[in-house]
């Protein structure tokens, strides 16, 4: 759970810009140092909170792990390390973005099986930029069966991440 | 064969999956077992080639000349003595030619591409050897249901100057056979390889200045290993480039110790090479070591290829073989839709890339960059899928039938066919 910024509360991503409408700074933009922090608060609402140790420490390793698989995975285009870094940075911040520890575990899980279910797309895309007829090599059984096969895959932590966001599945039926 | 190949590797599919999830070794740890960058040499044999003197002449043979003297060419080889030779005039010999029992027998054409043995899409191989130390030399065969030029079960064979093109397996071939050489030959449009040496270890054998292309792939080499040399020669255009490979559908697997030397690898992902069992598993690769251990890829430029240039995997059959101490040095590799230099996972360790002039790496620790693992699975997932596009029948193909004729003005006849004594097949034999 994440220790709320100032005039973040629990109101999370947005918070901060209410806040600023509450006093008028930031519609008339009379500061511009506040008009500033508006527009950090917009792009970047991370600012909006922080998160404690253990939480910062699963986004970290949620956003290697990830990064190094959008590298793995973008390897065959020669942008391994961009793929790192995008992939590192952009669900590193995707996650911290989120407000509680719970929904930053889930996101992770929900990254990880996107970035799972990218594999048959981005081996296809290997394929297409590399050879002069990509439809005489796609869209055969072998490439259903690849997209089967990964996006089964992706299911497992989609649903782990389902399972961590929205608690039991079970009980919730029952209600 | 195949088929049943074919067979074996559909176990690929269950299997794979593993592999996939097992990235086994590290390539740091082979750069210490092999400290100077020396790779190879693990085996019982070494993978290289020692020097030979070149094959003496016959001193005292008779000539059998067709159509002067024979009707046929195998009435000539029937007719013929040890160390004879049959010479065979411009013509279209519509037969099939089997060498059962003459030794040290030489069948030479007097013009490569005017002496051409038909096998009208119905006879099974042009020339069929099982005598030893028997040479052919200059002759084109064509249009056969199995091989092109077939050497099985020989101590001593050569086959010098030949032209096999749109063969339904192999164009000229070597299958538990030891001491021989392939030279000065060309291959093309055959559904497994163009040249292939196998089950033999050691081979003693040299596949050098050939040419192979339009085939499903360019050398096949299942299990073959020992004192075998390829080099100096030209592999283009097929699905798959050079392909020693472990099978346990021949005997003695894995595949231990070549040396694939100075050779010119390029574009080998031709969609529209004919193929039925194996090759569309390895388009899109240049030089492609499937399951092979203490192999030596030395000095080769390979270039344009849709998947990897020069790449190491596993090979599921009855037994997984994993790649093992080969060595890739100095070799030139560009233009790779993937990466140029590739190592599968699983892997069982001593695969060493050394001084490799290359733009990409799968992974990167090949190419001087770092890595967690020791093989990459997307490798081995590249390929794994190819496989099953070929095994689901979606694989793109070409007819052997049909394929596009060899460039005639560009093949060499032999120098004084017509003239030079027949040699021994190989010499310096031990």
């Amino acid at each position: 759970m994440g220790a709320g910024g100032p005039g973040a509360g629990e109101a999370g991503p947005g918070g901060g810009e209410g806040a600023l409408e509450g006093d008028g700074r930031g519609e008339e933009g009379s500061g511009g140092g506040e008009r500033v922090r508006g527009f950090a608060d917009r792009v970047l609402p991370l600012f909006d909170h922080t998160h404690d140790s253990g939480t910062t420490a699963i986004v970290v390793a949620f956003a290697a792990v990830l990064g190094l698989l959008a590298g793995w995975l973008v390897a065959d285009f020669g942008v391994r390390t961009l793929g790192f870094l995008v992939g590192a940075v952009g669900t590193g911040y995707l996650l911290y973005d989120q407000p509680t520890r719970r929904a930053v575990v889930a996101a992770g899980f929900y990254s990880l099986a996107a970035l799972v279910a990218a594999v048959p797309v981005v081996y296809e895309l290997g394929l297409v930029v590399a050879v002069d007829d990509p439809l005489r090599h796609l869209l055969g059984v072998a490439d259903l069966l690849l997209f089967v096969a990964f996006w089964l895959l992706a299911s497992v932590p989609a649903l782990v991440g389902y399972r961590i966001e929205s608690g039991p599945l079970l009980r919730r039926l029952r209600r | 064969m195949p088929y049943r190949r074919r067979d074996v590797l559909r176990s690929f599919g269950a299997v794979g999956a593993g592999s996939l999830a097992a990235a086994a070794g590290g390539v740091a740890s082979a750069q210490e077992q092999y400290g100077d960058g020396e790779g190879g040499g693990g085996g019982d044999y070494p993978p290289g080639q020692p020097p030979r003197g070149d094959p003496r002449p016959y001193e005292d043979y008779a000539t059998h000349r067709v159509p002067e003297d024979y009707d046929t060419i195998q009435a000539a080889v029937d007719a013929a003595e040890p160390e004879d030779l049959v010479l065979v005039g411009p013509g279209v010999y519509e037969e099939a030619v089997d060498v059962r029992e003459t030794p040290r027998l030489t069948i030479r054409g007097t013009e490569r591409n005017e002496v051409i043995l038909d096998g009208g899409f119905e006879r099974e191989d042009a020339v069929f050897v099982t005598a030893d130390d028997v040479v052919v030399e200059n002759l084109t065969a064509r249009h056969y249901t199995r091989n092109g030029f077939f050497w099985t079960g020989v101590s001593g064979y050569r086959g010098s100057y030949l032209t096999a093109y749109n063969n339904r397996l192999y164009g000229v071939y070597a299958f538990d056979s030891v001491h021989g050489t392939f030279e000065q030959s060309y291959a093309s449009g055959h559904t497994d390889s163009g040249f292939y040496v196998g089950q033999c270890a050691p081979c003693h054998a040299v596949v050098r200045n050939v040419r192979s292309e339009n085939n499903a792939i360019g050398y096949s080499g299942t299990n073959a290993g020992g004192y075998l040399t390829i080099r100096d020669s030209v592999w283009r255009h097929n699905m798959g480039g050079i392909v020693p490979n472990s099978l346990d559908t021949e005997a003695d697997p894995p595949q231990d110790a070549a040396r694939i030397e100075n050779n010119l690898v390029e574009s080998n992902d031709n969609a529209d090479a004919p193929d039925v069992a194996f090759g569309y598993a390895a388009f899109g690769t240049g030089i492609n070591v499937a399951g092979g251990r203490n192999n030596e890829v030395v000095g080769n430029t390979v270039r344009d290829h849709a998947n990897f240039g020069i790449v190491l995997v596993p090979m599921i059959d009855q037994n997984l073989y994993r790649p093992k101490g080969n060595l890739v040095r100095g070799n030139t590799v560009s233009g790779s839709g993937r990466a140029d230099l590739a190592l599968g996972a699983p892997q069982a360790g001593g695969n060493v890339f050394v001084d490799n002039d290359a733009d990409s790496a799968r992974p990167a620790s090949l190419n001087g960059g770092s890595s967690l693992l020791g093989g990459d699975p997307w490798v081995t997932l590249v390929l794994l899928e190819q496989f099953l596009q070929l095994d689901t029948g979606g694989a793109p193909r070409g007819d052997w039938r049909s394929a596009p004729e060899p460039p005639f003005d560009e093949l060499e006849s032999m120098p004084g066919a017509a003239s030079v004594p027949p040699r021994e097949a190989v010499r310096g034999r031990s």
